[in-house]
């Protein structure tokens, strides 16, 4: 098995070694960048692993490299687990187009859900008592924010993408997002909701409620959120760790709240996911382990030890709850909530490689800057997504 | 090319004229020049003549790194002259010209007006203290100058100190003025490698010509504009070409600081080509990119060497 650094799976090998004792795991690690541009070439190669850290496909199912994971789907019945995660790693057979066709890579460990976090002694001197119910609640909080002379947003600009996406999310129906994301022939994200999202965006951006240096890294983003220098910020369960240790009991955690009371809630959610190469010489111990990871507790306790997110697991498994009170039950229970809705999606940047670093990060910052109009913003991001794709 | 490497200037051979020999020494002679020359000159065509010819074939093709490739002739050569961004970026290079080229030769001849006349201790000092920026990797220079140019870095304090507080922001992250600053940045590592260059120059220039425009009555600017000045025109042409093309093919500051944001406010022709290439494995039209890079490089070299006289 080829994986990331990570103690991680010294500890699940382990476990499943205790259990297992006639299976042996032979892994190596890479580090994670380096993982990227070495799967491709050991997946080809005639010395395949039979299970491999995968985070995307890449040009691996056009190039027959991959197994089709569908009968072990029908087996253990992965196909029965919360479709919009198993969706998401469905490649149809162009090796372009995803969301649809044969399954080419499982989760396994955990997924990450996004949302927004806000700092509580912040929000209680602006009257918050409780999550904002609707985005227009939302905007109020950040008025409001911004009148108590405080940083509503305090948001690195390498991730001006997830407020956006938040607000796509809710004022574009989900289908048209997936189909651009999923790269369906056709898609366009030049749509109304995606215009509308970017108005909000930049209205936000023109009041003010974001923090003066716009082009302000993730870290210090963080650091400044850390010291109370921001009510909200969004970002992911993956920083559980890192603003629990900083801030203790006074950061909480909602998801980004729907267009009407009680109407549909979907974020940004991905997992974990691995590959088993079409060339790999034990391609059925890999998926048995595989599904060992999701339904075996004392595998999803090792993932919950390690990285304190969701693990991954079958419907109706009784989940972690943790501690109450503290951000990360905040964040397991937001999690919770989105799984038994199935309202998750990829994030915008998996659109394509490039679509990321070229457009979505410069012309997110212009928008906000005010540089830019909505319209010209979604124009541009569907052209070098169409330059990009060659169509 | 690092800068230092520069020539300065093809050595008048020693003359084999001396030497009258048979024609088959010669031409073993000969064949033992090349046998030296093959290793690096192999080396040469692999890894720069051969790679080149393969971009420019490239560049015509529509092209994401892996797959089949798909002839599109010179549409790459139309986006680049059509799509704003990627004349924006040209653009940026025009201006970085100003911060890498001209202000450091400027500011080198003053320095070299003031530091040439010390002699003695305090004249090796200050022209060390000049060149350190230059044996500084530029990587590390673009990390320390960020945190300098930061919101609460020594920049905004010492604004601060002396009252101009009002004025301090966090510099690079100004869709304005981060361009600038990246520009002076520039500025900072290439003075003092025109000024050691320049120096060098001053130094070959006969002392006799100084102690005539004494003699003529000349003051100190009189002396420098009709002695030192024309003395180093060869060395002030090599300071512009050499910091020009610095200037055209930047690449790892821009990186370091600003990635070519805020927006695409400091993006440049050498950032694009490996976003273009790596990120957005669009490897035809970084080629493309490339290929008018080198071509711009080339013109403003003939340019520059015409405009100094034809022996620079």
């Amino acid at each position: 098995m080829l994986h990331d650094t990570d103690p991680y799976y010294t500890a699940l090998f382990a476990e499943f070694h205790r259990q297992f004792p006639n299976v042996t795991i032979k892994d190596t690690a890479e580090s994670f960048s380096d993982l990227l541009t070495v799967t491709p070439r050991l997946v080809a190669s005639s010395d395949a692993p039979d299970l491999v850290r995968l985070p995307s496909v890449g040009t691996l199912v056009r190039d027959h490299l991959l197994l089709d994971l569908d009968p072990y789907s029908q087996a253990y019945g992965w196909n029965t687990w919360t479709s919009s995660l198993i969706e998401q790693m469905r490649v149809a057979p162009d090796g372009v187009q995803r969301g649809t066709g044969p399954l080419y890579q499982m989760m396994a460990g955990g997924w990450s859900i996004t949302g927004v976090f806000y700092d509580k002694r912040l929000a209680a001197q602006i009257g918050m008592t409780q999550p904002p119910a609707t985005i227009a609640d939302f905007e109020a909080l950040l008025a409001k924010a911004k009148a108590a002379g405080l940083v509503p947003i305090q948001q690195g600009s390498d991730s001006f993408a997830f407020p956006y996406q938040a607000l796509l999310d809710r004022y574009s129906p989900i289908a048209d997002v997936k189909a651009w994301l999923y790269r369906a022939p056709g898609a366009t994200i030049a749509t109304p909701g995606a215009t509308q999202a970017a108005q909000t965006l930049e209205q936000w951006g023109t009041a003010g409620y974001f923090q003066k240096d716009l082009a302000e890294d993730g870290n210090t983003a963080l650091g400044n959120f850390e010291a109370g220098r921001g009510v909200f910020f969004f970002s992911g369960d993956w920083m559980t760790a890192p603003l629990s240790q900083a801030m203790a009991s006074n950061v909480g955690f909602f998801r980004f709240p729907p267009l009407q009371a009680g109407g549909p809630q979907v974020d940004m959610g991905a997992p974990f996911t691995y590959g088993i190469p079409a060339k790999a010489q034990h391609p059925d111990i890999a998926a048995f382990f595989l599904n060992w990871v999701s339904t075996n507790a004392a595998a999803r306790q090792i993932w919950f030890q390690r990285f304190g997110n969701t693990p991954t697991a079958p419907p109706g498994t009784a989940l972690p709850t943790g501690t109450p009170g503290t951000l990360q039950a905040d964040l397991l229970a937001e999690a919770a909530k989105a799984e038994a809705s199935n309202g998750l999606i990829d994030f915008l940047a998996n659109a394509t490689s490039g679509i990321y670093a070229s457009t979505l990060m410069p012309e997110l910052e212009n928008l906000i800057a005010g540089r830019t109009t909505p319209q010209a913003f979604v124009t541009k991001l569907q052209s070098a997504y169409t330059a990009e794709l060659g169509r | 090319m690092h800068p230092a490497q520069a020539m300065t200037g093809r050595p008048r051979g020693a003359t084999m004229a001396t030497v009258k020999r048979l024609s088959g020494h010669r031409a073993r002679v000969a064949l033992v020049a090349w046998a030296c020359l093959a290793p690096a000159l192999a080396l040469y065509v692999a890894f720069v003549v051969w790679p080149w010819i393969l971009s420019v074939d490239y560049s015509f093709y529509n092209w994401d790194g892996i797959g089949p490739a798909t002839l599109v002739g010179l549409a790459n050569y139309a986006r680049i002259v059509t799509d704003p961004d990627l004349l924006g970026a040209l653009g940026h290079s025009a201006i970085l010209l100003l911060f890498f080229c001209v202000l450091p030769v400027g500011l080198g001849l003053v320095l070299v007006a003031v530091v040439g006349r010390m002699r003695g201790r305090f004249a090796a000092l200050a022209r060390t203290v000049l060149f350190v920026p230059q044996v500084i990797p530029l990587v590390a220079a673009g990390i320390a100058w960020k945190w300098m140019y930061a919101s609460s870095g020594p920049i905004n304090s010492l604004l601060g100190a002396v009252g101009l507080g009002g004025i301090a922001r966090p510099w690079l992250s100004d869709f304005d003025l981060a361009l600038p600053a990246v520009g002076l940045i520039g500025t900072w590592t290439l003075v003092g490698f025109c000024v050691v260059l320049l120096l060098a120059g001053v130094a070959r220039i006969d002392p006799s010509l100084y102690e005539a425009a004494r003699l003529d009555g000349a003051g100190a600017v009189a002396e420098f504009r009709a002695v030192t000045l024309p003395g180093i025109r060869r060395e002030i042409g090599i300071a512009v070409l050499v910091t020009a093309i610095a200037a055209v093919r930047v690449f790892d500051v821009v990186f370091v600081t600003t990635q070519g944001g805020p927006g695409r406010a400091t993006s440049v022709p050498g950032i694009l080509i490996y976003q273009l290439a790596f990120t957005s494995n669009q490897v035809g039209l970084a080629s493309a990119l490339g290929v008018v890079l080198a071509v711009v490089t080339l013109a403003l070299v003939l340019l520059i060497r015409r405009a100094m006289g034809a022996d620079a």
